[in-house]
C-alpha cells in the first residue's frame, strides 16, 4: 500500500498547490489593501507592505457612502431571491407533478428559453420597463425574479422534484392538503439542497449584477455595490489600495451567504450545485 | 377575513408596481417646485454641487432640487442621459460637456433671450464668450456654460532637481515663453537612467490620450477639423511637423516619453505623482488629486511651448441645460437655478477647490486673485490662447481612429513617413466622409 | 379506466402563471420586438421618426468589400470573409468574442476537470477543498475583476513583479551568453496592450471555473467502477485507464459544460466594459459591448444594434446546434 499513500500525498500536494493558486489573487489583493498609497506606487515595486495600514478599509467604506451601497444590494438581492426560489419552485412543481394538455409544448418553451441570450432582450426590455415608468426604481431588478426566477432554476427544481417518491405527496393528499401545502410543507423542505443552491446562485447573481443596475438606475444613492465599485474605479482609480479594499468589503457578504448555503447544501449533495451559474455569470 | 387579507396584500402589491407608472403618465401632477438635476464627475464634484444646491435652496425656499449624481465620466454619463431621454425620465436640468452637447442638443429647451428680463438667467456679456458660443445652435442658446478647464503642462520640480544632479549642471524650470525646441531639449535632459542599467528610470513627458496632444498640434499650426466640425483638415506641412514631433517623443534614439507598458495608462496620474514622468499635459481638474498627494510647492504649471511665436491650447466647458419637455412653471424654476449657477456666488462655490475655472468673466478675475502665486492662476492667464475643439458627432470615432493609427505609427519598426500616415488617416473609412465637404454625413438610424 | 384525454385540464396550472408571464413579457415579447426593431431605422427618442428599412441593416453588417491593403496587414477574419467588411468594428468585436469563447472555455474546462479529478477521493479535508474550489465562482463579478486588474498592472502588479523577479534570478546565467542579461526582456503589458489583454482576461475567466468542477465531480462519481475493474485486470496503466474508460464516461458532462460555457462567454459583458481602455486598440471590445454602445452612443443606431443582437443570437443558435450535432460522434452515453 506504499504506492497508494504516495499517491495520497501527491494528491494533497497538488490540491494545496491548486487551491493556493485560486487564493493567490485574493491574497495579493489583501496585501495591497493594507498598503499606504506611497508604497503601492514605490519603485522598485514590492508586494509585501512595509507597514500594515488597516485604515484603508475604513477610508474605503467612508469616502463614498459604501455601506449604503451594500444595504441597497441586500434589499435588491434578498427580495429577488425570495421571488426566484418561490416562483421557480412553483413552476418546477407544475412540471414535475401536474398534467395538462399540451404540456410538451411548455417543456419545449422552457428549454428554448434557456438558450436565448440576455443581450438580445436588453433594448426591448429597457423600452418595456421605461414605458411602465420603472426607470430609477428597483422594480426592473426585482420583478423579473418573481416571474419564474430564471429557466435554469425551474429546471433544477423540476429535476429534483422528480426524484422525490410520490408516496410523500400521496400521503399529504389523503390528508386533504392542497398543492400549495404540498409544495411548501413537503416538497421544498425535502428539496433543501436544491433550494439552498437556487437561493445561493440567485443571490450571487443579483449581488454581482452590473449591467441592469447600470441601465436602470440613475442616482448614485440607489446604486448596488457592484455599481458602487465601478464608481470607485471611475472616480478614484488611482487610489488602487482603497478600490481593492472596497472590493474586498463587497466580497464579504457573498462569502457569508456562501458559508450558510454550503451548510444547507451539505457535502453529500454538493454535486447538486451542478447549478452552473456560468450561464448567468456575465449577463 | 382571509379574503380581506389577500385583497389588502394584492392592492399593496399593485400599488407598489404601478404607482410610478401612473405618475409617469401624468406630468401635470408633478410638482413644479421639485426639480431633478443631473451631473457627472468625481465624488468631490458631488459634494461641491451639494453645497451649491443648499445655497440655492436657502435663496429660493420654495424650490427643491434633487441632485442626481451619475458616476463617472462623459462616456458613461452621456449614455445614461440618452437612456433617460429614451425612457422619458430625463432630469429637468443636466450638466453637459461641450463635446457631448452637439449630439444631445435637440433635447434641450432654448434659454430665454436676454430681453425677457424677467426670466432670463443669461447675462451674455458676463460669461466667457467662447464658452457661450459653444452652446449655441441655430441661433438659440441651449445651455449656459458653468465651469471649464484648459490644458497646460504640469512639471514636477523634484524630477528637475534629480536630472540636474545627474547631469552636473542645473536644469532650468520651464519658462513662460519657452519654445518647442526648448521643450524638446529640456525633455531630453530630463530623461534619465539613474542606475545605469540600460533602462530609463525617469521620463520627461507623458500625455495619456490623443486629445491631450491637441495643444501641440494646434501650436504647430495644424488643425484636425475645421470650425464646423465637418471637414477634415489634418494634412499639410504643419501636420507633418506635429506628427514628427510626436514620433521623436516616443521613438529611439533620444525618446523621452514612456510606452504604455512602462507607465500604465489606466493609472495615468500616478506616473507624475511618483516622479516617474517629469511633465504631463493636464487640466485644472488634476490639482485636487495632486494637492492630496504631493506638496503644492513641488509642482508647477507651465505654458504650452510656442512654435514660430504661436501657441494654442484646448479648453473645454461644462454647461447647464434644461429639458425641452418642461412645463412653463418648471422652466421658470429651472431658470432660477441656472441663473444662480451663473451668479458670482454660485460660480465661487463651484470653483473654490480650483478643480475648474469659472465661466463668468468677473469670477475669473476673482479666481486668479484667490489663487495668486499658485499654479491655479496660470489657467486663467492661459485662457487668452485657449480655444475649444470643434464640435462634431464624430468626436469619438475620430479619437479612436487617431489613437489607433498613431500608436501603430510610433512602434519602433515603423518606417512610414509622416505625410504617408496623414494620407492613410484621411483615407480611413471612418474619416473619409469628413473629407468631402459636399457630402454631409447623414445622421444614423 | 378513464380516457386520459379527459383527465387533464386544458389550461396550464396556476402554479405556472408567474413563469408563463415572465416568459411572455420578458422573453417572447422582447425577442419579437428586437427582430422588428432590427428592420427599422430609429434613433430611439421619437417614434414618429422611425422608418422601416427591411433587411438593410443585415446587408450592411454582412457586406464585404474588396481591399487594396497588403495581405499581411489584414486580420485573419478578413481573409476568412474574403475582403474588408464594411463594418470592420463589428467584425473585430465579433472576432474578439469568438477568440475569448474559444480560448476561455476549453481552458476553464481543463482546469475544472483537473480539479475534479483531484477532488474525487474520499480523504479527510476534501469537503473544505471542494468549498475552496467553488469559492472563486461565487466571488466572480465586479469586485474580482477590479482585483484582477490590479494583479495584471504592468508596472506594480504581482504578476509582472513576479516575472521581473524571475528574470533577475536567471540574469547571471543569461549574462554568460549576452552582455545585457535580461534587461531588455519583455514584461507583458497585459491590460494595457493589444496583444496581451486577451490572455489576461482568459486567465481571469479560468479562475472562476469552480461551477463546472461540480458537474465533473458528479459525473466522476457516476462513472462505472466495473469498467475500471476490467481494465485493471487487463493491466492497463492509470493514464490509459483514465483515457480509455473514465474520459468517455465524462463526455456528457463535458458536452454540457462546453455548450453552456461557450454560450456564456460569447455573452460576456463585464470584462469588456470594466477593463476597456484605449491602449488596447479595441482588442477587448466584445460584441456585446459594441451592441450596447451602438445603441446608446451617437449616432444612436438602435435598429442597427438590434440587428447585431439578432446576428449574435443566430450565431449562438448555430453554435449550440453544431455542438449537439457533433456530439453523436464523441459523446458516450451509458446505455
Amino acid at each position: 500500500m506504499q504506492a497508494e499513500s504516495k499517491r495520497t500525498i501527491l494528491r494533497y500536494g497538488l490540491l494545496v498547490l491548486a487551491t493556493s493558486m485560486l487564493a493567490a489573487p485574493l491574497l495579493a489583493a489583501l496585501l495591497v489593501a493594507v498598503m499606504p498609497i506611497e508604497q503601492v506606487y514605490a519603485l522598485p515595486a514590492n508586494l509585501v507592505p512595509e507597514r500594515v495600514d488597516w485604515r484603508n478599509f475604513t477610508d474605503a467604506a467612508t469616502r463614498l457612502p459604501f455601506l449604503r451601497f451594500i444595504a441597497n444590494s441586500f434589499v435588491v438581492s434578498v427580495s429577488a431571491v425570495i421571488g426566484a426560489v418561490l416562483t421557480s419552485a412553483m413552476a418546477g412543481y407544475a412540471f414535475a407533478r401536474l398534467h395538462w394538455k399540451g404540456k410538451h409544448a411548455y417543456v419545449a418553451v422552457l428549454i428554448a428559453s434557456l438558450v436565448i441570450p440576455a443581450q438580445i432582450l436588453l433594448i426591448p426590455q429597457f423600452l418595456l420597463f421605461s414605458s411602465l415608468g420603472w426607470i430609477n426604481t428597483y422594480k426592473p431588478l426585482i420583478v423579473p425574479a418573481w416571474l419564474g426566477g430564471g429557466a435554469f432554476n425551474v429546471f433544477l427544481f423540476w429535476q429534483f422534484f422528480r426524484t422525490i417518491p410520490r408516496d410523500f405527496d400521496d400521503a399529504a393528499k389523503l390528508d386533504g392538503a392542497s398543492h400549495w401545502i404540498i409544495l411548501t410543507r413537503v416538497m421544498i423542505p425535502m428539496a433543501m439542497p436544491v433550494t439552498a443552491t437556487v437561493a445561493l446562485l440567485s443571490f450571487v447573481y443579483h449581488w454581482q449584477d452590473f449591467q441592469k443596475p447600470l441601465i436602470y438606475l440613475s442616482d448614485f444613492r440607489t446604486y448596488p455595490v457592484a455599481l458602487g465599485l465601478r464608481m470607485y474605479q471611475a472616480t478614484s482609480g488611482s487610489w488602487i489600495n482603497l478600490v481593492i479594499a472596497a472590493s474586498l468589503i463587497a466580497l464579504l457578504p457573498v462569502l457569508v451567504v456562501f458559508i450558510i448555503a454550503q451548510h444547507h447544501i451539505g457535502p453529500a449533495n454538493a454535486a447538486l450545485a451542478l447549478g452552473d451559474a456560468n450561464e448567468r455569470d456575465d449577463d | 377575513m382571509r379574503y380581506l387579507a389577500w385583497a389588502t396584500v394584492g392592492t399593496l402589491i399593485c400599488f407598489w408596481l404601478f404607482a410610478d407608472t401612473v405618475k409617469h403618465y401624468s406630468p401635470h401632477q408633478r410638482n413644479p417646485n421639485e426639480l431633478r438635476f443631473s451631473h457627472f464627475g468625481t465624488y468631490q464634484d458631488y459634494e461641491t454641487w451639494a453645497q451649491l444646491i443648499s445655497a440655492f435652496e436657502r435663496e429660493y425656499p420654495g424650490v427643491t432640487i434633487s441632485q442626481e449624481y451619475v458616476v463617472g465620466w462623459y462616456g458613461l454619463y452621456d449614455r445614461k442621459l440618452r437612456q433617460q431621454y429614451l425612457a422619458n425620465s430625463e432630469p429637468h436640468l443636466a450638466l453637459v460637456q461641450a463635446i457631448s452637447f452637439h449630439a444631445l442638443a435637440n433635447q434641450f429647451a432654448p434659454l430665454p433671450v436676454p430681453t425677457d428680463t424677467e426670466l432670463s438667467p443669461l447675462e451674455p456679456y458676463a460669461m466667457d464668450n467662447v464658452a457661450m458660443q459653444l452652446y449655441r445652435k441655430d441661433n438659440a442658446q441651449l445651455a449656459m456654460p458653468v465651469t471649464g478647464g484648459n490644458l497646460l503642462i504640469y512639471y514636477n520640480k523634484k524630477c528637475f532637481a534629480r536630472a540636474s544632479a545627474l547631469r552636473g549642471a542645473p536644469l532650468a524650470l520651464p519658462s513662460d515663453n519657452w519654445t518647442m525646441d526648448e521643450f524638446e531639449s529640456t525633455a531630453r535632459a530630463l530623461t534619465c537612467d539613474f542606475d545605469n542599467d540600460g533602462k530609463l528610470d525617469q521620463f520627461a513627458f507623458w500625455q495619456p490620450r490623443w486629445v491631450y496632444y491637441l495643444p501641440f498640434v494646434w501650436s504647430f499650426g495644424a488643425d484636425v477639423l475645421d470650425e464646423s466640425g465637418e471637414q477634415w483638415l489634418f494634412c499639410g506641412e504643419a501636420a507633418s511637423t506635429a506628427i514628427d514631433f510626436y514620433r521623436r517623443m516616443r521613438v529611439q534614439p533620444n525618446r523621452y516619453s514612456p510606452d504604455p507598458t512602462e507607465v500604465s495608462q489606466i493609472i495615468q496620474d500616478v506616473g507624475f505623482i511618483t516622479g516617474r514622468t517629469a511633465m504631463c499635459v493636464n487640466g485644472p481638474w488634476f490639482m485636487p488629486t495632486l494637492n492630496a498627494t504631493i506638496d503644492q510647492d513641488e509642482y508647477g504649471v507651465a505654458d504650452i511651448p510656442s512654435w514660430k511665436g504661436q501657441r494654442q491650447t484646448r479648453v473645454t466647458w461644462d454647461g447647464i441645460a434644461a429639458s425641452r419637455r418642461l412645463s412653463p412653471s418648471e422652466l421658470a424654476n429651472a431658470m432660477k437655478f441656472i441663473a444662480f449657477v451663473g451668479s458670482p456666488e454660485g460660480q465661487r462655490v463651484l470653483t473654490r477647490s480650483a478643480r475648474a475655472i469659472p465661466a463668468r468673466i468677473s469670477e475669473q478675475k476673482w479666481f486668479a486673485d484667490e489663487h495668486r502665486n499658485k499654479p491655479a492662476a496660470h489657467f486663467i492667464d492661459a485662457l487668452s490662447y485657449s480655444r475649444p475643439e470643434p464640435q462634431s458627432d464624430q468626436f469619438r470615432v475620430i479619437d479612436r481612429i487617431l489613437n489607433q493609427h498613431l500608436s501603430e505609427f510610433v512602434t519602433p519598426t515603423n518606417t512610414m513617413a509622416a505625410a504617408e500616415l496623414l494620407s492613410q488617416l484621411a483615407a480611413d473609412p471612418a474619416i473619409a466622409p469628413l473629407n468631402r465637404s459636399t457630402d454631409k454625413s447623414k445622421p444614423g438610424n | 379506466m378513464r380516457n386520459p384525454r379527459h383527465r387533464f385540464p386544458i389550461s396550464p396550472p396556476a402554479f405556472l402563471l408567474p413563469w408563463l408571464v415572465g416568459v411572455f413579457m420578458l422573453a417572447g415579447l422582447p425577442l419579437t420586438a428586437t427582430i422588428l426593431l432590427s428592420c427599422a431605422q430609429w434613433d430611439g427618442v421619437d417614434f414618429s421618426s422611425a422608418t422601416w428599412v427591411g433587411v438593410r441593416h443585415y446587408q450592411e453588417l454582412t457586406t464585404v468589400e474588396a481591399t487594396s491593403d497588403p495581405a499581411q496587414n489584414q486580420p485573419w477574419s478578413w481573409a476568412l470573409l474574403g475582403g474588408k467588411p464594411r463594418d470592420a468594428l463589428f467584425v473585430r468585436s465579433m472576432t474578439n468574442s469568438l477568440n475569448f469563447a474559444c480560448l476561455a472555455t476549453p481552458l476553464s474546462l481543463t482546469v475544472a476537470l483537473f480539479l475534479a479529478i483531484l477532488l474525487n477521493a474520499r480523504l479527510a479535508g476534501m469537503t473544505a477543498f471542494r468549498s475552496l474550489a467553488y469559492l472563486p465562482h461565487v466571488l466572480g463579478g465586479v469586485a474580482t475583476i477590479l482585483i484582477w486588474s490590479w494583479v495584471f498592472n504592468p508596472t506594480f502588479g504581482p504578476v509582472n513583479v513576479t516575472i521581473r523577479f524571475a528574470y533577475d534570478l536567471i540574469d547571471p546565467i543569461v549574462r554568460i551568453f549576452n552582455d545585457r542579461g535580461t534587461v531588455d526582456w519583455l514584461l507583458p503589458g497585459w491590460l494595457t496592450s493589444e496583444t496581451w489583454c486577451m490572455p489576461a482576461v482568459v486567465c481571469m475567466h479560468a479562475w472562476t471555473a469552480g461551477a463546472s468542477v461540480f458537474v465533473f465531480l458528479a459525473a466522476l462519481q457516476g462513472t462505472d467502477p466495473d469498467a475500471h475493474g476490467a481494465a485493471l485486470i487487463d493491466g492497463a496503466s492509470r493514464w490509459r485507464r483514465f483515457w480509455l474508460i473514465t474520459l468517455p464516461q465524462l463526455t456528457p458532462a463535458i458536452l454540457f459544460n462546453l455548450v453552456t460555457g461557450l454560450v456564456a462567454s460569447m455573452q460576456s459583458f463585464n470584462y469588456s466594459y470594466l477593463l476597456y481602455n484605449r491602449a488596447q486598440n479595441d482588442g477587448l471590445l466584445f460584441v456585446v459591448l459594441h451592441i450596447y454602445r451602438s445603441a446608446f452612443e451617437p449616432p444612436y443606431r438602435l435598429g442597427y444594434a438590434s440587428a447585431m443582437a439578432c446576428l449574435l443570437f443566430v450565431i449562438l443558435l448555430a453554435f449550440t446546434a453544431l455542438t449537439f450535432a457533433s456530439s453523436k460522434r464523441w459523446v458516450h452515453y451509458a446505455s
